[in-house]
This record gives C-alpha cells, structure tokens and sequence, in this order.
C-alpha cells in the first residue's frame, strides 16, 4: 500500500510535468473537430471572421484562437511552430477566413470554427499563385472587400479600400505585430499579387 | 504418384520462395527519369537522387515554366535540379539572394498544374540561410501517392543528405551552397499540411555527422 | 537491503498507473477550462465621397462587421445615417437599406438629389448596430460634433495623365543620406524574421535646417545627418513599423502601430532628447498617416477617414476630444486644408479648401493608380506624390500643380527593398522633395528639387 501510494504520488507528478507543459501551450484548448460545409460565404461573413481574430496573436503554422481579445502567449519565439501559441499564421488565416479544405482538389466552402487548429496545404506563395482549388490570381487593381493581396512569403486580405489609396489589410502579421488591421501599399507593391477566393455568395 | 505430387509440392515451395525473395529486395533500380539507380557505397542500398548545377537558360521550358515572374529571377540563375526515385525539384535564389524558391515535381490534386510542376515554394534567406524548411504537401507522385518536399540546410562539413524512404535511403548532394530539396512519400500528414522525414547528413566520406527527424509544417 | 517482493512492485506500478491517469485528468480539466470567449465588439467600413462632381448621385455604403455567426452567415445590423445639406444646421435621419450584395458595403442609402448636389456639398454620420447585443457605433467616430463632409469638386482642372510609360525615373539631385545596414553611428537597423521578411528604418522626416532625421526604430533611435556629421537619439520605441514627424520646435513625434501586447494604435511625443512626453492612444483602430499639423500631430484614421488632431499645443488629446475635431483633409498652418480621394483604379480627386473648395483637380490616369504618398501646398502651387502601378511593375509619380494644371512632373523609381511605414517614403521640405529609399546595401535618403518658382 505504501509503495502504491508514493508512486501514485510519482505518477501525478509524472503527468503533471508532462500535463502543465500541455497547458502552457494554446493548442491544447484546440480542437480537430470536423469543419462544416457551408452553402453561402458573403465578403462580409468573411469580414466577421477576420475582425474577430484580431488581438488572438500570431503563430507561425497556426492555429486556432479563442475569442478573448487578447494573445495568450505574446512572447512565443518567432517562427517557431512548435509553440504553439495562440492564432494563427498569414495564411493560416486566410485558409480559415476563405473557408477552404485540407483537401486542395476541393473547392466548396468548410466553415471551421476558431478554436478548430487548422493551417490548411497553402503557403502565402501558393496563394500567391492562385494554387488549389478555390484560388485564384486577379488583378490587383480591381481587387475587392476579401480578396487578397500576396507575396512569396506573405498574405493579407482587404478589409476595405482606403481614402487615400491604400487599403486596410487584415492579416496575421508577425509574432510581435500580432493580427490586426493595418493601412498597407501592398495594392502597389510589385512584390505582391491579387488572389480571390471562387465561390463568393454574396 | 506420392513422390510426384511432393515434387509438384516442392517445386510450387520453390517459386513461392523465390518469388518472396525478389520482392523482398526493394531498393528502386530506376529514377523518376529512367536513370539507373546508383547506391552511395558507405550507405549500402542506397539510392543517390541526381543532382545537377546548371543555369536556367540550360534547362530551357523546364525552368521557364517554373520562374516566378517579376521576382528578379535572372533568365541564366543558377538552377539546382534533381531528379530522385519518385520526385523531382528545381532550386534557385533571386539575383540578390534575397529568396530561395523552387518548383516541386509531381501530379497537381486539383488538376490545374501541368507537369511536371505542382508546387512552387519560396522562402526568405538571411544571411543566405533558410529559417524554415518550406514544406510543400500538395504534389502527388504517379502512385497517386501525397510528396512531401522540403528544404533542408546542411550542416557544416556535410556533402551527402540522406532521407530514409522506408525500403531505402535516398541520398541527395549538397551542391551550389544552396539547401537540399527532399521529398519523401513517408510521415506525410495531408490534412494536418505536416510531414516527418528522417533525415541523415553525411561527410564527403560517408561518415554520418548528424541524424534525426526533421518535422516540418506549413506555414507563412 | 530486502528485495521488494512482488506485492510491492505491482502495488508501485499500479500507484504509478493510477497517478498518471489521476494526473491527466486533472489536467485535462484545467486545460479544458481556458479563457472564454467573448463577442468582439462592432466595427464598421464606410469610404465616404469627400468630393463629388456635378450630378453625381450619391450612394452611402456601410459595412457591418460583428461577431461571427455559428451559420457562417453575416451580422445582422441596422443603422441610420443623419444627413444635412450644406455644413450647418440640423440632421435628417435616414435609414439604410440592407442589399443582396456586401461588396462595398451591404448596407447603403441613396442620399436625396437636393442633399447630393447642394453647392455647399453636405455633411452626415452614421450610427450602425449589429450583432446578438445590438452593439453600437458611430461613424465617424466624432458624429453630430464632426461629422464626413463631403464637398463638390467644382471647376477643378482636369489632368489626363494616359498611360504611364515606366523606367524614366528622374535621378536625384543628391543622396544626402547613405546608411549600411548596421547599428553604428551612420548605419540603419535591419531585422528579418521568417514572417515579417525585412523590416528596415520606417520613416524620416527633414528639419527646418535641412537636417534629415530618421526613425531607426530597430535600434530604438532617431538618427539625424546634417552637414556637420551622424547624431543618434536613443527614443523608446516598440520597433514597428511606425511612421515619424520633426515639429518645428524639435519635438519628436512617433505613431506606433499595434502590436502583440498594445492591439490599439499610440503617438509617442518625445523631446528632442529622447525623453518621453506623454503617450496617447488613437481614437480610432487603423492609421494611415501622420503630419505635423498648424496645431500639432494630426493622424489620418480609419474606419472615420479623417484627420483628427492627436494633441494641440503640446498636450496629447484624450480619444473623445480627438474625434470631436476630425476634418476630412489635413490642415496647414495657412488655415487652408487638402482633401485627397482616391476613386476607382485611375482617377484622384484633389481639393484645396479655406472653408469652401479654393482650387481643385481631377487626376486620371490609364494605368492604376495605387496610394497618394503626399499632397502639400508649395506656395501657389500644390505637391502631389503618388504610385502608379502594374500587376508587376510600380513608379512614383510627382505633380506640381497650378490652378490650372500640371507645371511640372517627374517619376521616381519604386526602390523599397526593405518595409517601410506605408504613407512616410515622401517629404517636401524647402524646395526639394525627399525620398525615403533601401536596396540590399542598406539606406538612403534622395533629395529632388523642384525647380519651380513657388
């Protein structure tokens, strides 16, 4: 009995060792749950989607967010996946916003749920590309609300045009930026292409 | 009458024996190109993937095909090529070393690439490194198969970067001071847009320097 | 020492079998119960048409942005738009209609023809609600007390530009800042990041003594080379991209972007030595611009699209008292304003006011136009500084405007190697437009003069 005891006592501290490093990380509150298919996605529904993940952090490979308004982990090394901090990556947030499937051949609308932890088969330079497919390349001057400005290596979409020419961009920028809206030149940008999202309802 | 059905018996052994030996030798003789397969001598059962240094204007439709336009991706980069059992890739910076990108070989899921380019990766260097291996998930290889690709930055002193394919060792060399492009069709992990290779780095001689797995994941 | 007997061992495996299982769930609990979520509060989108032309009829159109629906569907809002004609008086309420399309705005209202076209143009706001708690919000954020104007263009001067031929940049007059990547004295901060690629210094701005100063923000200083050599000031800044204003009297001011910790946008006011001043955050979410203006540091904002005055007289405004005085262009110390409306893909609209439209001009252009980097008063004529674009190609096209036309132009070539703050690569200081420029070899700073008479 004794025995059973203190290595009961080993084993809670087992887990709990193994256990609070789990919890440090957000994606532990995430989730793999199935997404669901939807038969509308408006540029505004996008837009709700977006808007919300503002504030959720920055997580290179990410991810998923709770909607709290605040980065659970502010300070996750740059770059790094596998922290798996809160929020999601550039183009792990259009993937979400646009509503698309792990499955590149598949072109219908899959809602997946913030808390979700998907990052989806697309770089920002596939993106860029118009790969997969619901994407494809436009041109950037009558790029509109929820379509995409990319380059290479980064992905922002359009909340809206700008007074002055430029736009707002929502994008999951940086660890240190976070995700949020920002006036960006990207629209100008040779570095960056116009990418839209097929199947728009509205 | 007992004596002939045992040889028959015997002889069908035979040819069910033989027939499991052959299979069981599976290290590939051909490369994705027809080439015959070479084996790297210190890794016995080894495949060595081709691996070519050679400039765009040289490659001709195969690099145009693939160049991002507008990206300062001279007509005349240099270009590394390979071509391994069942992937090929093309890999080239900018003209001021600002990007590395590639095109990965393979059947396009969606049907919208033609061959034989299915994926395009890029990446930022700093200091004419990578920081992250670019993984690309969306190649399938004439099996129907989901290809992993990724970059991988050699160590200091290594030649030779090896990827275990399950049946054999595929063997990639370092060439032109730019990463390594691997695939595997191994620890692939399409929905989760992961893959797992087990990766070994060799000296000029053989000697393996460093071994482990490399888990990469989409991202950017 | 006795061998444990087998009673003991098992009794220690189960212990420890039991101990990870009680462990986990424990844990499986705690994880479970993480932060909840809470309903993001309501934003809006409305680009209001600051100057319009005769007979032009005017649709409003807003968008809506709430908390995401579990059907995927958008938010359900409502609002009212308070118009009147001419700039005074009191507000007619009007209700917005919900359309099929969210593509501009989904929802919209047509504005009376004796509103849109009154000769003293009109002037509106918007109260839009939206999501399960009907969350409120007024556009611009300053309502009844600073509402959108919207003047007509007039008689404005018509500038066709046609189509834009690339590659005849005009080399500048002088590199009066070369700076290597580096922190030394003289260099300029780099930092690259797998997400962020290349960041370099993001704004500048020149003195009233032709000193440039730079806002080396990797660093966390602002560094000004003048004639006599390099001289760097340590300021406490986050290292974003910020964007950076001299005022006349050497304070500095610096408007941070968001960031992982601060999601809401700040103006930092510094002394000329480094030292803070004070802190303030913006009224509204989004920054496009900072300018130093007649009063001090104004910032054009969004979702309001106006400039809204971040201190006057060298004490920061609260978020209220900034709304309360937002304007549509950015103010002169000569009382006057310049209105700038980009519309559709080639055409801008420019407006120079002193209460009413002074002087005006309409700008088309066959290839895309893309952001206006400046437009200044420059004695009688007027500075404009804006992108000209291609789906892979981009320029900098300079105009020195009279009442009538174009005195002047000239192209400067798109050399952005490193980020920058988005509206902060121009300054015109003097007779000569400045240039904010990187290439892989690092920083420079490149003068144009102007060589017209102001």
């Amino acid at each position: 009995m004794k025995a059973f005891l203190v290595a009961f006592g080993i084993g809670v501290v087992l887990a709990g060792a193994t256990g609070a490093q789990a919890y440090h990380r957000f994606w532990s509150n995430c989730n793999y749950d199935a997404p669901t298919f939807m038969t509308t996605m408006t540029r505004d529904a996008a837009q709700d989607y977006a808007n919300a993940a503002r504030y959720e952090g920055y997580q290179w490979g990410g991810g998923c967010w709770n909607y709290d308004d605040v980065d659970s982990y502010p300070y996750d090394t740059p770059g790094d996946p596998s922290a798996h901090g809160e929020g999601g990556d550039c183009s792990g947030l259009t993937f979400k916003t646009w509503r698309e499937s792990t499955d590149d051949w598949r072109d219908g609308r899959y809602y997946w749920r913030a808390l979700r932890n998907v990052h989806g088969p697309y770089t920002a330079g596939d993106f860029r590309n118009g790969v997969g497919a619901p994407n494809h390349v436009i041109g950037k001057a009558t790029a509109g609300v929820m379509d995409a400005f990319a380059s290479s290596t980064h992905i922002g979409m359009i909340f809206t045009r700008s007074l002055y020419g430029g736009d707002q961009i929502v994008e999951a920028k940086c660890e240190a930026c976070g995700t949020n809206i920002f006036y960006r030149t990207y629209r100008s940008d040779p570095s960056y292409g116009g990418v839209a999202r097929w199947g728009w309802t509205g | 009458m007992g004596l002939d059905r045992l040889s028959l018996a015997v002889l069908l052994l035979v040819v069910v024996l033989l027939a499991g030996c052959d299979s069981g030798s599976d290290r590939p003789e051909r490369l994705l190109d027809g080439q015959a397969a070479q084996e790297f001598r210190p890794v016995p059962g080894s495949v060595i993937a081709l691996g070519r240094v050679l400039d765009g204007t040289t490659l001709g439709g195969r690099f145009t095909s693939c160049r991002p336009a507008g990206a300062g991706v001279r007509n005349d980069a240099v270009v590394v090529e390979r071509i391994a059992v069942f992937a090929e890739s093309l890999t080239f910076a900018d003209s001021g070393h600002k990007t590395l990108y590639g095109c990965d070989g393979g059947t396009d899921a969606a049907g919208e690439r033609k061959p034989p380019w299915c994926g395009n990766p890029a990446g930022l260097l700093f200091s004419g490194k990578l920081l992250d291996p670019r993984l690309d998930v969306l190649c399938r290889d004439p099996k129907g198969r989901p290809l992993a690709y990724a970059w991988v930055e050699p160590a200091a002193g290594v030649r030779w970067v090896g990827v275990d394919q399950g049946t054999y060792t595929e063997i990639y060399e370092v060439l032109a001071g730019l990463p390594v492009r691997i695939a595997s069709a191994r620890g692939v992990q399409p929905s989760r847009a992961r893959a797992t290779f087990e990766v070994t780095q060799y000296d000029s001689h053989g000697k393996e320097l460093v071994k482990g797995k490399l888990e990469a994941a989409v991202a950017g | 020492m006795r061998r444990p007997g087998i009673r003991s061992l098992a009794g220690g495996a189960a212990g420890i079998v039991a101990g990870v299982i009680g462990g986990i769930a424990l844990t499986s609990v705690s994880a479970a119960s993480g932060p909840t979520p809470a309903a993001p509060g309501i934003d809006a989108v409305h680009i209001p048409p600051v100057l319009t032309l005769a007979g032009e009829p005017v649709r409003l159109r807003y968008a809506i942005v709430c908390a995401p629906r579990d059907d995927g569907e958008p938010c359900d809002g409502s609002g009212s738009v308070f118009v009147r004609a001419g700039q005074s008086g009191p507000f007619r309420q009007l209700t917005l209609r919900r359309g099929e399309d969210s593509n501009d705005g989904r929802y919209f209202v047509d504005l009376p023809r004796e509103v849109a076209s009154s000769r003293a143009g009109f002037s509106y706001y918007a109260v839009l609600r939206g999501g399960v708690n009907g969350a409120e919000i007024t556009v611009p954020a300053g309502g009844e007390a600073a509402p959108h104007r919207s003047v007509p263009l007039g008689a404005a001067a018509e500038v066709p530009l046609g189509v834009h031929v690339f590659g005849r940049g005009r080399a500048p007059d002088e590199r009066v800042v070369a700076a290597a990547w580096g922190s030394e004295v003289g260099q300029a901060g780099l930092v690259g990041s797998r997400e962020l690629g290349f960041v370099g210094p993001s704004s500048f701005d020149v003195a009233t003594d032709g000193s440039v100063a730079v806002l080396d923000q990797v660093n966390t200083r602002v560094e000004r080379w003048s004639r006599s050599g390099v001289k760097a000031t340590p300021v406490e800044v986050s290292g974003g991209l910020a964007d950076f204003v001299l005022e006349p009297e050497g304070t500095m001011d610096v408007l941070e972007p968001p960031n992982r910790v601060s999601p809401a946008p700040v103006l930092r006011s510094f002394r000329g030595d480094g030292t803070l001043r004070w802190a303030q955050r913006l009224s509204d979410r989004t920054w496009a611009k900072l300018a130093a203006g007649p009063s001090g540091p104004v910032v054009q904002q969004q979702p309001s699209e106006q400039w809204l005055p971040v201190a006057e007289h060298g004490a920061a405004l609260s978020r209220p008292a900034q709304a309360g005085h937002g304007r549509i262009g950015r103010p002169f110390a000569s009382g006057r304003e310049v209105v700038v409306e980009r519309v559709g893909t080639g055409e801008l609209r420019l407006a120079e006011l002193a209460g009413d439209v002074v002087r005006s001009w309409r700008i088309t252009s066959a290839t895309p136009l893309g952001e206006v980097q400046l437009a200044e008063p420059y004695g009688n004529h007027l500075v404009v500084v804006t992108k000209t674009y291609t789906d892979d190609q981009s320029e900098y096209v300079t105009l020195v405007l009279d009442r009538s036309g174009v005195v002047s132009s000239f192209a400067v070539e798109s050399l952005e190697w490193a980020e920058s703050a988005p509206l902060a690569r121009f300054r015109l200081a003097g007779d000569s437009l400045y240039r904010l420029g990187s290439t892989r070899a690092g920083l420079f700073v490149d003068r144009f003069d102007l060589e017209v008479s102001r």
